[in-house]
């Protein structure tokens, strides 16, 4: 799969910057700037990465869930936690959202599971006793 | 030396010394057949230089996070926010399928079963950007909300329509073996469709282009 990100202008430095100092272009992005917003919200997530991956294995892996069952879990919530920031600029703790999302996303009842990949093997072969010298 | 070469290390001097320029000044100033070379060197230093600020950094899932967030935020349609590619995306990670939304969605919001397939239609022209952000009701908000569980405030700010990112655009950098200026901007709406003469088609319309309060 081809995959292609989007390096915006101000990655490199937004990614040296420490969390308070990210979290407050975020806070003014979020009520002055909006076009500035989107690489901030990219970063928060990025920062978050790792309580939303534990969060969903542990969760997950409490719930029965599968591999790829995880893995959509953790897709769904970096964008559950990308849109919050994105119209929530009075989160204090964003990686305590990020882990309360997290939890939701995973306990959600109405969560389709992936699928059962079947695995077709070769038909299971019939023994029978065979009887005098001939082999018949 | 190359231009290309030559602009690179001018760029490396300048952060070196703490006056780097946005890094479309560096582009810029060599040919465009020459700038997804520029910009992979500089993609490059920028990925060697960054120190990670989180201790739990981790390159797989750095990458990870990145292809789902740039997925929505690099595909938003201008007039129609970063809705459509939210909706596509959340159709993937819940593994529904359209028509199952679609299905849900005539149920929650009350329709009659007639009125499914311009449900379909109007629901596939808001997943590729032809609708509106601002021209989409509360109500169906409300039900898109209900059939994807993303709370009706985020999906009405991702609605909005943004501007232009300013990003710098495609660049293979990072990714495994990814092409360059494959990026989908996806400029929205192909105008609004006539309002249909059928009763219940034409109150699904409304519910996509009558504005918030229809």
């Amino acid at each position: 799969m081809n995959v292609v990100f989007h390096i915006h202008s101000l990655d490199a430095e937004y990614a040296a910057l420490p969390d308070a100092d990210i979290e407050a272009l975020w806070r003014h992005a979020v009520a002055h700037d909006p076009e500035a917003r989107e690489p901030l919200l990219r970063q928060l997530v990025l920062r978050a990465a790792h309580v939303i991956d534990e969060t969903c294995r542990r969760e997950g892996a409490a719930a029965g869930f599968r591999q790829a069952d995880i893995e959509r879990a953790y897709d769904e919530s970096a964008l559950r936690l990308m849109s919050r920031l994105r119209v929530d600029a009075g989160i204090r703790d964003v990686r305590a959202v990020a882990h309360q999302l997290a939890c939701e996303v995973v306990a959600d009842p109405a969560r389709r599971r992936a699928p059962v990949v079947t695995r077709f093997g070769s038909k299971r072969p019939t023994l029978r006793v065979l009887r005098g010298g001939d082999g018949r | 030396m190359t231009r290309v070469e030559e602009v690179f290390l001018e760029a490396l001097e300048d952060l070196r010394e703490g006056t780097g320029k946005p890094v479309e000044r560096y582009l810029e100033r060599v040919p465009a057949t020459e700038r997804r070379q520029l910009a992979d060197l500089l993609a490059g230093f920028f990925a060697s230089r960054t120190q990670p600020v989180d201790p739990h950094a981790d390159a797989e899932l750095f990458e990870r996070t990145l292809e789902t967030v740039d997925r929505v935020i690099a595909k938003h349609s201008g007039a129609a926010g970063v809705l459509p590619s939210m909706l596509v995306e959340l159709s993937h990670t819940r593994g529904l399928h359209r028509r199952e939304i679609v299905s849900q969605l005539r149920e929650v919001l009350g329709l009659p079963q007639q009125s499914e397939p311009a449900l379909a239609e109007c629901y596939h022209r808001l997943e590729s950007g032809q609708v509106p952000g601002l021209s989409i009701s509360n109500r169906l908000l409300a039900g898109l909300s209900a059939v994807v569980r993303m709370p009706v405030n985020e999906l009405e700010a991702a609605s909005r329509p943004i501007g232009p990112p300013r990003a710098l655009g495609a660049v293979a950098g990072f990714a495994r073996g990814g092409q360059p200026g494959a990026e989908v901007t996806g400029e929205a709406s192909a105008g609004e469709p006539q309002p249909p003469d059928d009763p219940s088609a034409h109150q699904v319309h409304v519910l996509f282009y009558g504005g918030r309060n229809a």
